[in-house]
């Protein structure tokens, strides 16, 4: 049964590209050529494309299923629908699959952890430690839209959005690093989360994240599910 | 570490198509600078970062050149926040301006397959 995000990603799956555009400064994560493409209707994403890395494919499958993963955390606010599919490069011409995210506008890139929910902070560090993400370490890799819950102390807060999976999902030679499983490791998670994180372990078999992942890989993520779910915090 | 090195910090801004720089950052004898530094970008560049063993933090400013911009490589390597490599004044895309538009490409007009 499509669920509710079924209608944006179908359309995201199989628009027509109206042009693309491509940084004239390249760097930045392991998708090193990476461009923004307009699709009829008007939506821009972001691509990054697999290219003829051996481990292009398996990061645009990672991409991916880091969407799946807060789509079936219920968690989706905490990322932009990114979708797989074939391209046609700009910058290499030639066809590729790749991961396509929808671009945000008019937003902050790695703000304070401060100036962000608490509640974000802590479903991130769960969602993180689940994927066993190896590339949250930096300034980089989150982003905040600026100010969008205004507080009673008219202070506002950021709504976090997290990017760049890449390197996640048990990669090979990485070493987890999360800023915000180091913020929250140690202390009591609450039920709302662990709730969510049980309904994970559900519903993620018969989800896309085995053809996705591998099974080895799906089969650590549900593991990292099960040893929360038994001692209720992040170690 | 030759001293005409530098590196960019670069933001994407993908929505708009633009390149921003937020920062440059080069060799000052023993250590770093930021120079052209974007008001947005003071407080990101002075937060601590992870050594490569991932162990301690440090900041940039402590650090010695080379040590530096491999840390800045390793920290900022976002796709809407990053790090350049070093490179020389007369190869820089920011030599003159602080915002460089992306390169924009037309899509393949459809064959009669598609239509």
């Amino acid at each position: 049964m499509p669920d509710d995000h079924y209608l944006l990603e179908h359309y995201l799956e199989t628009a027509t590209v109206l042009w693309s555009f491509a940084p004239s400064v390249q760097g930045g994560g392991g998708h090193p050529d990476k461009f923004g493409a307009t699709l009829a209707g008007g939506i821009t994403v972001f691509v990054k494309p697999a290219g003829t890395a051996p481990e292009g494919t398996r990061m645009v499958h990672n991409e991916v299923a880091a969407y799946e993963t807060l789509k079936l955390l219920g968690w989706s606010d905490l990322t932009t629908t990114t979708v797989r599919r074939y391209f046609v490069s700009p910058i290499t011409n030639s066809t590729t699959v790749a991961a396509a995210q929808v671009l945000l506008s008019d937003v902050e890139v790695a703000p304070s952890i401060t100036s962000l929910q608490a509640s974000d902070v802590t479903r991130a560090a769960t969602f993180d430690y689940l994927i066993a993400n190896s590339d949250r370490g930096g300034q980089t890799n989150y982003l905040g839209t600026k100010g969008v819950y205004a507080t009673s102390t008219t202070q506002s807060v950021n709504h976090l959005i997290l990017i760049d999976h890449g390197y996640a999902f048990d990669f090979p030679n990485q070493q987890p690093q999360s800023i915000f499983v180091n913020e929250r490791k140690g202390q009591p998670l609450p039920n709302s989360v662990l709730e969510r994180v049980e309904l994970f372990v559900l519903l993620a078999p018969s989800s896309p994240l085995p053809e996705l992942l591998g099974l080895d890989s799906f089969g650590m993520v549900v593991e990292r599910a099960k040893d929360l779910l038994s001692i209720r915090r992040i170690e | 570490m030759d001293s005409a090195l530098h590196v960019d910090i670069v933001r994407n801004e993908w929505s708009a198509g633009l390149q921003i720089l937020l920062a440059r950052v080069e060799p000052n004898g023993e250590h770093v600078r930021f120079t052209r530094t974007d008001p947005s970008a003071v407080e990101l560049l002075q937060r601590p970062i992870l050594q490569a063993d991932g162990s301690q933090s440090v900041h940039l400013l402590d650090l010695g050149p080379t040590v530096a911009f491999e840390a800045l490589r390793r920290t900022f390597d976002g796709s809407y926040l990053f790090a350049t490599d070093p490179h020389t004044e007369d190869v820089c895309q920011f030599r003159d301006r602080d915002v460089i538009t992306m390169r924009r490409f037309p899509s393949p007009a459809p064959s009669a397959s598609d239509i």
